[in-house]
């Protein structure tokens, strides 16, 4: 005679073909369990799209370590990488696709001093900004027309001089991409979640978002911006995604 | 409304009888306080009468918990594993969300009346597995109403925040749509640690406000004492069999005939287990005949 017991088992456990690869639970690993991988997810929320040499400056792990472990992420699919010259790295989810190299371009240094010096100065000449950024002309240039080819910049010719002026399309992305994260967050904790990482999220801390782990039986936080921190006249929070 | 046995000793007197059958029973406590140990010997008592047993896992892999019940004294239960009354459904939060979202109803309709001992330990991750509060209670209160179709169900919910403050967003939900909500509070800071009991909420039943001491002893699950006797408090029940024997000489002829061999073995089982453990203060008596009362042997 058909027992309920087993039924339910069959229905219920059938499910676990439908849940994400990487489940973990008592003396299993999530990837997100090992404190340096915590620290890099993390930092790629606050810099996604940042090259190797970027994230080592900004955690202080070693290249290899973070190399290592950003390998890890990668394969749980808490990751993803992009890029022909330079590999870049993004939390997988954090952007949508089509925002990904707008960001990345972006998330070069030279790129979001020369954005930043616009936004702040608008109408500047090249010349200008590359001095006031101590940039060399050249490289000033170069991220110009990286700029221009996302249409952040738009160029405009007075007399002799090219000057600069920002357009509407980084507010207008930062604005789109807000549903993102806002799923984005939703997915990671629900992920957590699965891999027993008993998420709870605190939602009174301000800009970020603060997500309590119970890790090993103590507690570990991950923090994710909640927006985008954007102030066109403050060099300091632009840096914020 | 039909009474069944909670399996845990001294709470079916505080219930009025026990647990009403097809109710929600929420039993909260920080990690230690015996929620997985109350949920495990309510799903024996339901054992020993014939009733089929789902004990749906959350967060423990089943392996573990057998091996944590086998320890704790309940020796035989991969017995009835092995028959097939008693089954483990190994499930994460977001598993168990999918199945109550698209499978649930559908399960339910197939098998409607029937009348299983179900435990979902813990509950806490289902809350977990949806973001917002709204989806959280639509989720449970979905849950909870289709599975009383099928049977008795305890729910066990972790109490993260400060000792005593039931007011967390985890918490709230279940309580609210729980039948019954019962609170077992450790205070594993103190020494000696001590645990009590407090039935907060039970629906269409008298039951008691107070604070119970328990204690959880191995072979028993959860013993909940009613008062402390110091003048004949003894430390040891070196002659419990001679205690149940004089308990049983006692009975009402009629009692006597709902005396099956299966009971005498359990109980008797139960009773050699008491005999080698420490119960601090409990008076034996009260203890015989609490067990002897969950099986419904004295009034």
């Amino acid at each position: 005679m058909p027992k309920i017991g087993d039924a339910l088992k069959r229905v219920v456990e059938d499910r676990l073909q439908d849940v994400q690869p990487v489940r973990a639970r008592s003396g299993e690993t999530s990837p997100l369990m090992n404190l340096n991988r915590r620290k890099l997810f993390q930092c790629l929320c606050h810099h996604p799209c940042s090259a190797l040499g970027q994230i080592v400056e900004y955690t202080g792990l070693s290249r290899s370590t973070a190399s290592w472990h950003l390998d890890m992420l990668e394969k749980s699919g808490y990751v993803q990488s992009d890029g022909l010259k330079f590999k870049y790295y993004y939390p997988a989810g954090f952007i949508s696709p089509e925002n990904v190299s707008l960001f990345a371009t972006l998330a070069i240094p030279a790129n979001h001093k020369i954005h930043a010096s616009i936004l702040q100065n608008p109408g500047s000449d090249a010349g200008s900004i590359a001095s006031l950024i101590d940039l060399p002309l050249n490289r000033a240039r170069k991220a110009i027309k990286e700029l221009s080819s996302y249409h952040l910049i738009v160029k405009t010719i007075d007399g002799r001089f090219a000057r600069y002026y920002p357009t509407s399309r980084f507010v207008e992305v930062m604005s789109e991409e807000a549903k993102t994260r806002k799923q984005f967050i939703g997915k990671i904790v629900k992920r957590l979640s699965e891999e027993r990482l008993m998420p709870e999220i605190d939602e009174m801390k301000g800009p970020d978002i603060v997500i309590t782990l119970k890790v090993r039986g103590t507690k570990e936080t991950l923090v994710i911006p909640r927006k985008i921190n954007f102030n066109e006249k403050d060099l300091t929070n632009y840096c914020i995604i | 409304m039909k009474k069944i046995k909670s399996g845990v000793y001294g709470l079916n007197r505080l219930m009025d009888g026990g647990i009403n059958q097809n109710t929600i029973t929420a039993v909260i406590g920080s990690s230690g306080a015996g929620k997985t140990t109350f949920a495990t010997y309510f799903l024996k008592r339901g054992l020993e009468q014939g009733e089929d047993a789902i004990f749906i896992t959350l967060d423990e892999e089943p392996k573990q918990i057998i091996k944590e019940v086998i320890q704790m004294g309940w020796d035989n239960v991969e017995d009835y594993l092995d028959s097939g009354a008693m089954v483990f459904v190994d499930a994460g939060g977001k598993q168990f969300s999918e199945f109550i979202k698209n499978e649930l109803s559908g399960f339910v309709e197939e098998w409607k009346g029937y009348n299983a001992r179900i435990v979902i330990d813990p509950l806490t991750p289902v809350l977990w597995s949806v973001t917002h509060r709204y989806e959280q209670r639509d989720i449970v209160s979905f849950l909870l109403r289709e599975t009383r179709k099928i049977g008795t169900v305890v729910c066990t919910l972790e109490e993260h925040t400060v000792m005593g403050d039931l007011s967390g967003p985890d918490l709230v939900i279940p309580m609210y749509l729980a039948d019954n909500v019962i609170h077992l509070r450790y205070k594993s800071h103190e020494s000696p640690e001590r645990r009590d009991l407090k039935i907060i909420k039970c629906r269409s039943s008298r039951h008691s406000s107070f604070w119970h001491p328990y204690k959880i002893v191995k072979g028993s699950g959860l013993i909940i004492q009613e008062a402390i006797l110091a003048a004949e408090a003894t430390s040891r029940f070196e002659d419990m069999s001679s205690k149940l024997s004089k308990a049983l000489e006692s009975m009402t002829a009629a009692k006597r005939k709902l005396l099956t061999p299966a009971m005498i073995q359990s109980i008797q089982r139960t009773v050699d287990m008491l005999s080698k453990e420490d119960i601090g203060e409990m008076d034996p008596d009260y203890i015989i005949h609490q067990i002897l009362s969950e099986y419904g042997l004295l009034e």
